[in-house]
């Protein structure tokens, strides 16, 4: 239950995020910043972006739109909205500390503990409404169900239009064509409800660049002397391989990790390289710290990879649709393995973890195929059982228990 | 040629018309023995249980295989079992989770795709398959008509729907008074948990994945002129009940109608544990109606029944005050 001093807590800073004059504030302190650190180092550079986003969010100088992971935020950007992406500002709330009051909330309106937890906490948030307010919801259904059903919740809490595309499995000119006349129907939505003007040449050449500099980050990280620290640390720059793709932001901030990386070569390589499915816990654990104790570091993430084709903003709606419909690869299996596989080719790695979110049935259903599969090539891989935000799941003795086996495995290998 | 589906959005017309018989396939026998290395702890009963009648070949005598996405385990059970039974001939349905005139287009597509498939199948001729459309169109548009009305006239109740033989009939001489409620529930356990529920003086409207939900198509329309595949598509993602997870304000009105028209006094939400599509329905509904509704879940057993029928007891007295 929700004590009464965090019930003021939460009444009073509800009170402050429907102020928006007071987050025109920001502009000064962001200023000082600017000042301060003229030459802003990664965590610094990451810390001023973040600042500037809440800024335009909770101040709405522009439509806030809010998208589920997977629709492109390319669209957005393009045209002229603040996106927000629910299920990673749920991963910031884990990290900042305070998951269980959303989670809490939203089991008390009968979102269950059985439901994926970072749309449970983005429900609570929203039933909160610490969220800023979305103008507008779009979602896509590719990956996972449950999306679906959570954006459908998100709508009727907020009282806001909804759209959802309907991603088909299959490969097709005619899925394609199917994903791209439901995106025509929303961008023409979008220019009478907001006045907006698409501008698909700025939203993806920055997008374009920022995949380039990824890439080049990918060709560093299979160096061996080159690792991210802690072994999970790019999971956290998730808003920039989502939210900020397609603005400067995203194209400042991978320029800085490359810079950051080129500057930090290993003296002593670790011992066992690692390919990370999925996403991790986000509330503080001992995961990260297990993993640097049995030697392991992570080479390359799953979530961090680039599954579309350079964007063509002569074609930007097929183009867009072709992005969206590539990233049902991530659950369809065999595309997936084939993936995965690739990556452990490339990027040496001795083995491969997944970290289960409870909730997700996606993904935890496709168990069986994934360790079948890699097992036949000879990599070990390893299913962590948890959640990725809700700490009621959380074991470190199990989970040390199981990466200790685990090292077990990799040092007989 | 016997074809086996899972998900009610299914077209049984199709598959008739194509020369198969078509079986709405449910466990009877309900068991997740054969799938607990395939699947996870929290993961669909329901997907469980069909993972091992499929894998048991307790369904030998079906010939062909439809899946479909409805929800993220129903895909998953159709990977994993080809993954184990690459020979067993199956086919897998997209089913739009939304119901715009461009998804109706696109499942009309799909249809004409998954009949191409099952006449090549068989080798019927494209004009002989046409024909026979159409017929099971007609024969498909006066039983859903007379099943939707009856439904609304308060004529079937029980287990009428699986089981029309009049089971509920003689319960019911029982309890002169029954309490109307609506059964929402999934595939599993619903002959059981109907005969519970009579039992202790309900009269039970179905509202599962084999009654209401699979039955009745309010709104329905046809004319011969209409395009077949385009009739189907219309029929199944914009006529029919929808499931929960699709198009939750369409299928609040279409329970609102249920529960005005047949007086329903309260709702038991027998549900599958794990089921997404389910344990946000049961907060989307505990909102916005305003009769008395009643979560119960279940797994794989029908262990629990001593827990339910205190909890169902209790639900009846509420009600009777």
């Amino acid at each position: 239950m929700i004590g009464w001093k965090t019930e003021f807590v939460l009444s009073t800073t509800r009170y402050l995020v429907k102020r928006k004059s007071l987050f025109h504030l920001l502009r000064i302190y962001e200023w000082w910043l600017s000042k301060k650190f003229s030459v802003p180092n990664l965590p610094q550079t990451s810390y001023q972006l973040t600042i500037r986003m809440i800024r335009e969010l909770y101040s709405r100088t522009r439509p806030v739109i809010w998208a589920s992971l997977f629709f492109p935020c390319e669209f957005i950007h393009a045209a002229g909205a603040i996106p927000f992406y629910p299920e990673i500002a749920a991963g910031l709330v884990a990290a900042l500390g305070f998951p269980h009051i959303p989670l809490e909330k939203a089991e008390q309106n009968w979102y269950s503990q059985d439901l994926c937890s970072y749309h449970r906490a983005g429900v609570g948030m929203s039933l909160l409404e610490l969220f800023p307010r979305p103008d507008l919801l779009l979602a896509t259904t590719s990956i996972c169900r449950g999306t679906t059903a959570f954006f459908q919740t998100l709508a009727d809490i907020w009282k806001v239009p909804c759209y959802l595309v309907d991603v088909p499995f299959e490969s097709s000119p005619e899925a394609l064509r199917y994903v791209k006349d439901q995106l025509t129907v929303i961008a023409s939505d979008i220019q009478s409800r907001f006045g907006s003007r698409f501008d698909w040449e700025k939203s993806f050449t920055l997008s374009n660049e920022t995949v380039r500099i990824i890439q080049q980050i990918g060709e560093l990280r299979k160096q061996r002397d080159i690792l991210l620290h802690p072994p999970t640390k790019n999971l956290d720059y998730l808003p920039y391989y989502f939210q900020f793709l397609g603005s400067p932001s995203s194209l400042l901030f991978f320029k800085k990790l490359r810079q950051h990386l080129r500057e930090s070569r290993e003296q002593n390589t670790l011992s066992h390289r690692l390919i990370w499915l999925h996403l991790k816990p986000f509330y503080t654990n001992r995961l990260t710290a297990l993993l640097k104790e049995y030697g392991c570091g992570v080479v390359f993430d799953e979530f961090g990879s680039i599954f579309w084709e350079p964007l063509d903003s002569e074609n930007p709606l097929e183009s867009l649709a072709k992005k969206i419909c590539s990233s049902q690869n991530f659950t369809i299996p065999e595309q997936r393995i084939t993936k995965i596989l690739r990556w452990c080719k490339e990027y040496q790695a001795d083995g491969v973890i997944q970290f289960n979110q409870w909730g997700c049935r996606q993904s935890q259903g496709m168990n069986y195929l994934l360790k079948k599969s890699l097992q036949q090539k000879g990599y070990p891989l390893l299913l962590l059982d948890g959640d990725h935000l809700d700490k009621r799941f959380y074991s470190e003795e199990q989970l040390r228990t199981r990466i200790e086996a685990f090292h077990e495995l990799m040092e007989g290998l | 040629m016997k074809v086996g589906y899972f998900c009610t959005y299914v077209p049984e017309e199709l598959i008739q018309a194509c020369g198969g018989q078509a079986h709405l396939l449910y466990p009877k026998y309900v068991s997740h023995n054969e799938a607990t290395s395939y699947f996870p702890t929290s993961f669909c009963p329901l997907a469980k249980s069909l993972l091992a009648n499929l894998l048991s070949e307790r369904w030998k005598d079906i010939d062909f295989f439809i899946f479909g996405t409805g929800c993220d385990a129903g895909r998953r059970l159709y990977d994993v079992f080809t993954s184990l039974r690459s020979k067993v001939p199956s086919y897998f349905l997209e089913i739009p989770a939304i119901d715009t005139d461009q998804a109706i287009t696109f499942y009309a597509r799909n249809l004409n795709e998954l009949a191409q498939y099952l006449l090549s199948i068989q080798g019927i001729p494209s004009i002989e398959y046409t024909v026979n459309l159409i017929a099971s169109l007609i024969t498909g548009y006066d039983i859903k008509k007379n099943f939707t009305d009856l439904f609304f006239k308060g004529k079937e109740y029980g287990d009428t729907f699986i089981k029309p033989i009049g089971f509920s009939d003689k319960r019911l001489k029982n309890n002169p008074e029954p309490i109307p409620i609506l059964l929402i529930a999934s595939h599993l356990f619903i002959h059981r948990i109907i005969n519970v529920l009579e039992k202790r003086g309900f009269l039970v409207l179905d509202n599962s994945a084999l009654g209401m939900r699979r039955y009745i198509f309010p709104d329905i329309s046809y004319t011969v002129e209409d395009d077949s595949f385009m009739t189907l598509s219309r029929w199944y993602l914009k006529n029919k009940v929808p499931c929960p997870g699709h198009s939750p304000e369409r299928r609040l009105s279409i329970l609102n109608k249920t529960i005005f028209e047949l007086d329903i006094q309260g709702i038991i939400y027998f549900y599958p544990k794990f089921c997404d599509q389910s344990l946000y329905d049961i907060a989307f509904l505990k909102k916005y109606l305003t009769i008395p509704l009643l979560p119960i879940e279940h797994d794989v057993s029908f262990s629990s029944l001593g827990q339910w029928e205190t909890r169902i007891d209790a639900f009846r007295e509420v009600l009777s005050r």
